[in-house]
């Protein structure tokens, strides 16, 4: 490998007696993957998948220590031996591989988000507190009960170690059961478990040595914790700092990260969006490795490995959380170490199919890779060489003919993408221009390059119509021209300005000093331009459809945009169905009264109401080669749609 | 000066509400020492008069018997009033529809307020009435020299009539009153039962759940017609299917607010608070101490409603 | 026939009033208003004699302030043709407010007046008799039927203990009773369309009307807890209570 580039993200580094390749890691995180509380073959597949890609230490999705910290009906359960063979053949599949592997011992407290009959979860915490995000009311622990969690900790350390894991990492982070002891705003109680911040840090001594107590000295047994929870009652740095100071003595490493469960704000940092800056916890986790002894990692937003590079060679951290950045390219490292900067995949920061199908209880995936999550029938690496090479004509160069056609050449078949204007990426190209949202352009250059790198041909300014296909003679056409703004039909009365959401991005229209948004989309293009508008000096009312703005986004991406539109003083509005317009007035329905709701005093009518196909090629063709119609051209979705179906089409050829 | 009360009557009986309005005006007697005259105008009404006669505190009788008061249609009524009214001060009226109906008109062509439905006399211009329903009670001045107004007859104590204080009859010609040509007497359909309706009943005795079925009903019956009470039921027994719903009393039902209101076997959903809570005296009979009826009942009886029953007719 | 229709602006009849800390008034400040159900069953009834052919146009008119074009707006939306707005400040009377509308009565001249029987913020229930005196209109209060033939209105009247039937002359003035009619909602399309019908807003002064205050209020007051009272022991000892002391049986 080419590592010269990055002399510091490719020094291995050795912690407990085993020897990381890299500081690249991939941070424990939900993947929805196991379904019986077990590892299965689909969660082996997913990280097998980082660990050939050069990932040097992976750290598994949460296991839970007790049988109160079912946080989710996906969580791995670590609490009887039954467990043991699946972190055996994880263990050994990493190893394969040359990757170390960690698992995390987990117990939420009270955050709780579901239970798997849906029916309200009994929680415990330090104190009966309330958590916001859940609304869930947690019990106050017994003395037996925090002995029995304690041990629960101990009996699942040693089930990782007989498996072959090579440590445990303890989930103190994100507001979860040890912060819920450390935090003085949860733990109310006057035993030898709060009182104090010495009693406070009780609970997780106890749990420290119990593991330790219950391992070997090759085993390593770290910590991860927020710095600072981001919510003014969750705990601070100097809290944090101030507990691992003392805590960092029996252990191994630490691993920071910020945020907290337990608020709307603090779970944005859980898997901070887009609009995050870059590293933004390297300054928090440099703090740390002053002032403590052992390694410490960091993670939140590093993306790509010239920043990690940066961390690294800054002293900021010994090792780097890659998380998104791996889910999105798991090939990320070897890429890295042979200098192909321009083919990683770099994570956009979208949160839609990492994070956001974990909400949903879905797998993981990811919007540009949609093989992630589906090694078990994408594997690791592209479609198989086909037997049988077709000449594919892809119409349309947006998300879903890009993959297509990528996918297509790959598997060796004779590809062209036919762009009608100037410029690949489709829809991309317009989303990206929603303020905050730049970054998802990089799905346009990412697929690109894989187009390069498969060797499409690529003609552009070209509109293709029947006679073009009939000289082509194809065997294969691929429709995916995408969509147009939908205009559903209103009462129009008058003489209001009246556009479209395209318009506005495009900058094709200046609206008015008094703005309607007529969001029946709920996603982020209608909130976009509320803000865009709002920072404009316009007057915004955003009137979604919805129970709420951005009702269809990831929630931390959903709570940023509206912390955003709450100080531009955006008027939001829920559960308004558009009816019609006159002069100077809106005239909404409330869709669950069925109540009028006029919005008066409004110059400019914004429609946000997402998109409609309307070529009728596919029809136009059908008799000239084998025809699939792909993306928004098929029905109107997101960009995730739009590449998993180039991605299944292409495949399937 | 004088008080005017206007009696209501059909022609045949004088209604007792009459009594309760001039308790009202022996109250503003009191504070300006003024006499009290009542109106008593219809046709072929000289038995309402001689009824009206024996009421105590009252200086006379006016008897305007003519066949354009037959209905006492509104515009008969305000164009008579108008016509004798310079000599009172205060003219009175109960707040019953008849009395609503022809006294904003007897104001409105004096050219002053009329004040409706006044539950208290605090001075000679100055009273108090409810607003909003009755959630909120409201104290008002009048500015005019003349004061019209309507009398919620449950918040006044009857006068007492008898035989010992009978007055003049004074018959009152009046042949320069405006006829009217205006409106027209069509038809009456008053509901004819043995009992008072259940809005204008001076005694109402309602069942709950406690009656256990619509048979038992009968064991109100009796009481109903010793004590001339109209009988009503509580939401359960209507939803039990004990009796048919013209009889709930409630927020759902109807609103009553009788001088005596006795409720059996009812525990006192809020609901049904709701719909009787004004009344003046209530009474609850429950064999449950724990029943919320008993929080706002006046008297309470905490008794098998079945070992009560009998013996209450008995008693009465 | 033109019918014309007072309406007002009051406190939402579902909105639980509370009485102010100084006991001046009810609080009104940031309270949903509404139209007042009786006047809106008042609109009802004259957009259904329009419907039927008898009404050839229905206008509104409500007397209040500014804010009152929303309720003229929503008898608008509701089906009649045009609102007249008196507008002022003030708190008027109802005299004042039956002077208002017979000025009102003597330029639109109309052959049928429909109000609500009374209005449910202050409960006094006399407009419609007063303006019928001033304009020397037959009225017909508290109906639940309204019939217009030969140049009559045929009402019947909800009095105690029954119905009453009147046959009037017209013009005439009726005021509505909750049996009436049950109001339709205003649709939306008929929402658009209000915002496009005429709406005069005229004044007192102009109207020659002096809005003297003939009523004034001292003091609002929440109305008495009722206190619970005594259990006795028996019911012969209840009817005793009842004879003597509560005095209600005789």
């Amino acid at each position: 490998m080419n590592q010269a580039q990055f002399p510091n993200l490719f020094s291995p580094l050795t912690i407990a007696g085993k020897t990381i390749r890299n500081r690249i890691m991939s941070t424990g995180h939900d993947t929805t993957l196991p379904d019986d509380g077990y590892i299965n073959d689909a969660y082996i597949a997913y990280q097998e998948a980082r660990a050939l890609g050069g990932a040097g230490l992976i750290v598994l999705q949460v296991s839970a220590v007790h049988d109160s910290a079912r946080y989710s009906s996906h969580v791995l359960m670590a609490t009887d031996d039954g467990c043991i063979e699946g972190y055996r053949k994880m263990a050994d599949t990493c190893h394969q591989h040359d990757a170390v592997v960690y698992a995390q011992l987990f117990h939420p407290g009270r955050e709780i988000m579901e239970t798997a009959d849906g029916l309200a979860p009994v929680a415990y915490s330090a104190s009966a507190i309330h958590q916001e995000r859940f609304h869930v009311m947690p019990r106050t622990m017994s003395v037996d009960m925090i002995s029995e969690i304690v041990a629960g900790y101990a009996s699942a350390a040693k089930r990782m170690e007989a498996a072959g894991i090579d440590g445990v990492e303890i989930v103190a982070s994100h507001g979860y059961l040890p912060s819920q002891f450390l935090n003085p705003c949860v733990n109310k109680r006057t035993d030898q478990y709060g009182g104090c911040d010495e009693n406070r840090l009780r609970f997780l001594q106890e749990v420290i040595a119990e593991v330790r107590n219950a391992t070997s000295d090759h085993f390593a047994v770290g910590l991860r914790i927020s710095s600072r929870e981001m919510d003014e009652h969750g705990l601070q740095l100097e809290n944090t700092l101030a507990a691992c100071k003392v805590l960092s003595v029996d252990l191994d490493f630490i691993n920071i990260i910020a945020g907290t469960s337990a608020t709307l704000v603090g779970a944005v940092h859980i898997v901070p969006p887009m609009t995050t800056d870059n590293a933004y916890l390297a300054s928090d986790s440099k703090l740390y490795k002053e002032q403590l002894d052992i390694p410490v990692f960091v993670a939140g937003r590093i993306n790509q490995p010239q920043e990690a590079e940066q961390v690294l060679l800054k002293k900021e951290a010994d090792i780097v959380g890659m998380t998104r950045a791996l889910i999105c390219d798991p090939n990320m490292p070897e890429k890295a170490a042979a200098g192909r900067f321009d083919d990683i995949r770099a994570c956009i920061g979208c949160n839609q199919a990492c994070i956001g199908h974990f909400h949903r209880g879905l797998p993981i995936s990811c919007i540009q890779h949609p093989e992630t999550g589906r090694e078990l029938i994408y594997g690791f690496g592209g479609a198989p060489k086909a037997t049988t090479l077709k000449k594919v004509m892809i119409i349309g160069g947006g998300p879903a003919g890009l993959k297509a056609a990528s996918i297509a050449a790959g598997a060796g078949h004779k590809v062209t993408l036919y762009e009608a204007s100037k410029q690949l990426g489709g829809q991309v190209n317009i989303a990206q221009k929603v303020i905050g949202r730049a970054e998802f352009g990089g799905l346009a250059t990412n697929l690109t390059r894989e187009c390069e790198i498969a060797g499409v041909d690529v003609v552009r300014n070209t509109k293709v119509d029947r006679s073009l296909v009939e000289r082509e003679q194809p065997d294969v056409v691929i429709i995916a021209t995408g969509a147009t703004p939908y205009i559903p039909e209103f009462e129009n009365y008058g003489e209001m300005q009246v556009v479209n959401n395209w318009q506005i991005l495009n900058e094709e229209v200046v609206p008015g000093a008094s703005v309607v948004i007529a969001d029946w989309k709920c996603d982020w293009v209608g909130m976009g331009l509320a803000q865009q508008l709002a920072g404009n000096g316009h007057k915004v009312r955003l009137a979604v459809n919805g129970v709420c703005a951005g009702e269809l986004l990831q929630s931390y991406v959903r709570t940023s945009m509206i912390a955003t539109l709450h100080r531009l003083e955006v008027e939001v509005i829920p559960y308004m169905r558009l009816f019609g317009c006159d002069d100077d007035t809106v005239y909404m329905q409330h869709t669950a009264s069925g109540d009028a709701v006029m919005l008066e005093e409004v110059d400019t009518l914004v429609l946000s109401y997402g998109q409609q196909p309307t070529s009728t090629l596919a029809e136009e063709i059908s008799d000239l080669a084998e025809v699939h119609t792909i993306g928004d051209a098929l029905a109107a979705r997101t960009a995730e749609e739009a590449v998993y179906d180039g991605l299944k089409v292409a495949w399937n050829l | 000066m004088t008080i005017l009360v206007i009696a209501e009557h059909d022609n045949v009986e004088l209604k007792p509400v009459t009594l309760n309005v001039i308790q009202a005006a022996t109250e503003v007697a009191k504070v300006t020492g003024k006499e009290i005259e009542v109106l008593v105008a219809g046709f072929d009404c000289r038995a309402v008069a001689d009824q009206a006669v024996k009421a105590n505190g009252i200086g006379k009788v006016l008897l305007v018997d003519d066949e354009a008061y037959s209905s006492q249609l509104a515009e008969s009524m305000s164009s008579l009033i108008i016509k004798i009214a310079a000599k009172y001060s205060h003219i009175l009226a109960p707040a019953s529809t008849s009395g609503k109906n022809f006294m904003p008109r007897v104001a409105a062509l004096l050219d002053v307020a009329q004040i409706s439905e006044i539950i208290s006399v605090e001075s000679e211009n100055t009273f108090k009435r409810p607003i909003y329903a009755g959630n909120a009670i409201a104290t008002v001045q009048s500015g005019d020299t003349k004061k019209v107004m309507t009398v919620r007859g449950t918040a006044f104590n009857p006068v007492d009539s008898n035989e010992h204080s009978i007055v003049e009859i004074v018959g009152v010609e009046t042949p320069d009153v405006e006829k009217n040509t205006g409106s027209r007497h069509v038809a009456d359909e008053l509901v004819s039962t043995d009992r008072p309706e259940l809005t204008s009943a001076r005694v109402v005795i309602s069942g709950g759940r406690g009656m256990a079925n619509g048979d038992n009903f009968k064991l109100l019956d009796g009481i109903a017609d010793k004590l001339g009470a109209a009988v009503g039921a509580s939401r359960a027994a209507v939803d039990a299917g004990f009796v048919s719903n013209d009889m709930q009393v409630g927020q759902t039902g109807k609103i009553v607010a009788p001088e005596l209101y006795i409720a059996v076997g009812i525990s006192g959903a809020i609901q049904h608070l709701a719909g009787m809570k004004d009344s003046k005296v209530i009474v609850a009979i429950n064999k449950d101490e724990d029943a919320p009826i008993f929080s706002v009942a006046d008297y309470g009886v905490v008794i098998d409603l079945f070992e009560a029953l009998p013996l209450f007719e008995q008693e009465l | 026939m033109k019918i014309l229709v007072a309406v007002k602006r009051v406190i939402d009849y579902n909105v639980k009033v509370r009485v102010k800390a100084d006991l001046t008034d009810v609080e009104l400040a940031n309270t949903k208003m509404g139209l007042n159900p009786f006047c809106e069953i008042a609109v009802e009834e004259a957009i259904r004699l329009k419907e039927k052919g008898v009404a050839t146009e229905v206008v509104v008119v409500s007397i209040g302030n500014k804010a009152s074009q929303e309720q003229l707006r929503t008898a608008l939306a509701l089906g009649a043709d045009r609102g007249i707005l008196i507008e002022t400040e003030q708190v008027v009377d109802s005299l004042s407010v039956a002077k208002l509308l017979q000025a009102v009565v003597l330029e639109e001249k109309p052959e049928l007046v429909i109000l609500g029987k009374q209005s449910i913020d202050s409960d006094n229930g006399q407009t419609g008799q007063m303006l019928a005196a001033l304009a020397g209109m037959p009225q017909a209060t508290f109906a639940s039927e309204l019939t217009i033939a030969d140049g009559q209105a045929i009402v019947v009247r909800e009095v105690d203990g029954g119905l009453q039937t009147l046959e009037l002359n017209l013009p005439a003035v009726v005021t509505t009773d909750l049996r009436l009619n049950e109001p339709r909602y205003a649709s939306l399309p008929n929402i658009m369309k209000a915002k496009r019908k005429p709406l005069d807003v005229k004044t007192p002064e102009a109207l020659g009307v002096d809005l003297k205050c003939y009523l004034k209020v001292i003091k609002v007051e929440p109305p008495t807890e009722r206190q619970s009272g005594i259990v006795v022991e028996s019911i012969g000892e209840l009817v005793t209570k009842l004879k003597n002391e509560a005095k209600v049986i005789g």
